[in-house]
């Protein structure tokens, strides 16, 4: 564990590509925790997730996982670590049997009855070789394999992307059990805001390589509304500075806040206004968000 | 020291190209069986089919089992194992390494053995083959350093050519320097024994230097690389 208590901690963060810059980037992963990262393409998902795995080298900043420097100690780490991608290919002429025979060589805390367990589960052949497996068999493997060495944290980088519906919900579903039964710290990033919504405990919304914001899952989709009020409360929308969205239609308009409460509930009332309050989904903030975001940027003359 | 996730990387390679390097050397052998038949016709073939076989193989074994693993995104599996970059990369060089040096001695130590044993063949022979086959240690090494530095397979195919070209002109370049065309005039291995000119000396010093110059860039590749490019 590290010094603060977290199992991850990123502070002050920074890693400069020609076309993309991460500043600043601070982040912790508590015990237990299943923290989801969500953000736009291009945002630092991945680059964050492959700094903590020690992939590639942070420019400034210092990363510690498990009480350990990044920097000095991967390869102690990677031994309680265990990370699955999309984008990651184990031998293609070589059979999921040999690949779990091989990480049991590797890894102290393999546990072979809980292999041969996710084996069924996942509904995987040990003899198939890896270049006749389907995307998601083949993700399904990987995920085996990260599960069975028993890591300390599941670092899970866009693991369902790529699959049709029903294997994505399939896979979310038997990873959801999973994390049930089982205490993990995960991080993981996903485009698909339904998995994220499902699976993690907390919400990190990067954007650009910026943490846009970080707070547990109850109180963020919580302090996102939208409220449906008559047209011409536009006039008295200034009175709000947390306004994401304003969409107008023929009777009256939506408004989403990102920290709604009590007191704004109040300040329209007392402005004369009836209100209808309304939640949004994951998937409705994420775009809110994100759109809110740029248009503030291109405001300020910023490409985002 | 390397450690259990190199030792496994390497042994997995060494499975995984067990058979290739089996046909390079099965044929190798059998070209060797040439050099058995009278005449000068089967030398140059013999020779001719075993350089093909050192110059092709080791072009093959390095963008396969370095290059197209960044390519075929193996390198992010083998690097979420427990291993550092330059971890990883010295087991690829170990692997290739071991792969074409296994070719290239035991080749090199047939083709000595068929000279002794055909004691009509010329003198210079046997030499002549150790300074040859030396040519080939340099173009492995350099197209095994491009292709760590540069991770892709273009560069290495076009270091390569460029290694291919170099070599090919030596060993055409060679027998005709004056005091190699002398010394193949001096009669046969049962009469002469093993003859040693005083100019492959200079050639095999020169391919020794060369040689210790790219291991040492490999080296500080090696310990100097923190990431892959393509990450």
């Amino acid at each position: 564990m590290n010094k603060d208590g977290s199992l991850i901690s990123m502070s002050g963060v920074a890693k400069r590509y020609e076309h993309f810059t991460m500043e600043n980037f601070n982040l912790q992963l508590s015990s237990g925790e299943v923290l989801g990262l969500i953000g736009p393409n291009g945002a630092g998902k991945t680059t964050c997730l492959r700094l903590i795995m020690g992939f590639i080298s942070a420019d400034q900043g210092d990363i510690e996982v498990l009480g350990k420097s990044v920097k000095h100690d991967i390869v102690s780490i990677k031994q309680d670590v265990a990370y699955v991608a999309e984008d990651m290919r184990m031998f293609g002429n070589k059979t999921i049997q040999w690949h779990m025979q091989f990480f049991s060589s590797l890894f102290v805390n393999w546990d072979q009855p809980y292999a041969t367990e996710l084996l069924e589960t996942f509904q995987l052949i040990p003899q198939q070789q890896v270049k006749t497996l389907s995307l998601g068999q083949r993700i399904k493997t990987s995920l085996l394999l990260a599960l069975a060495r028993r890591p300390r944290i599941l670092v899970l980088d866009e693991p369902s992307t790529g699959l049709d519906p029903v294997a994505r919900h399939e896979l979310t579903s038997q990873l959801f059990q999973i994390m049930l039964n089982e205490d993990h710290s995960v991080i993981f990033s996903s485009q698909f805001t339904q998995d994220v919504e499902r699976l993690s405990d907390r919400i990190v919304f990067i954007d650009d390589g910026q943490i846009i914001s970080n707070q547990d899952k109850e109180s963020y989709l919580d302090s996102w509304k939208r409220i449906d009020v008559c047209l011409e409360a536009e006039k008295d929308l200034k009175a709000f500075s947390d306004i994401k969205e304003v969409q107008k239609n023929a009777l009256n308009m939506s408004v989403i806040h990102s920290e709604f409460n009590s007191e704004i509930q109040k300040r329209y009332s007392q402005l004369g206004y009836s209100i209808e309050i309304s939640k949004l989904t994951l998937e409705e903030i994420f775009i809110a968000q994100t759109l809110h975001r740029r248009q503030h940027l291109s405001a300020k003359g910023i490409n985002a | 020291m390397i450690s259990m996730t190199q030792k496994l990387i390497i042994q997995k390679d060494i499975q995984l190209f067990a058979k290739s390097v089996s046909i390079c050397i099965a044929s190798g052998l059998l070209f060797c069986g040439l050099f058995m038949l009278p005449g000068q016709f089967f030398i140059v073939l013999g020779s001719i089919l075993i350089i093909t076989i050192m110059l092709g193989y080791y072009p093959y074994l390095i963008t396969t089992c370095v290059t197209r693993e960044h390519k075929d995104k193996n390198t992010v599996f083998v690097m979420s194992l427990p291993i550092t970059t330059g971890q990883y990369l010295f087991s690829k060089i170990l692997s290739c390494a071991i792969l074409y040096g296994a070719c290239w001695i035991i080749l090199l130590s047939t083709v000595i053995c068929v000279f002794y044993l055909g004691g009509h063949l010329p003198a210079l022979m046997p030499s002549y083959y150790v300074v040859m086959f030396g040519l080939f240690i340099p173009a492995f090494l350099l197209t095994l350093l491009v292709a760590i530095l540069a991770e892709s397979e273009g560069w290495t195919i076009v270091s390569f050519i460029f290694s291919n070209i170099l070599v090919t002109l030596l060993v055409n370049v060679l027998p005709n320097l004056p005091a190699v065309q002398q010394a193949f005039g001096m009669g046969n291995l049962n009469d002469q024994g093993i003859l040693w000119p005083s100019i492959f000396t200079y050639i095999a010093l020169s391919e020794i230097i060369i040689s210790v110059m790219l291991a040492c860039a490999l080296f500080i590749v090696v310990k100097t690389k923190r990431q892959f490019i393509n990450f």
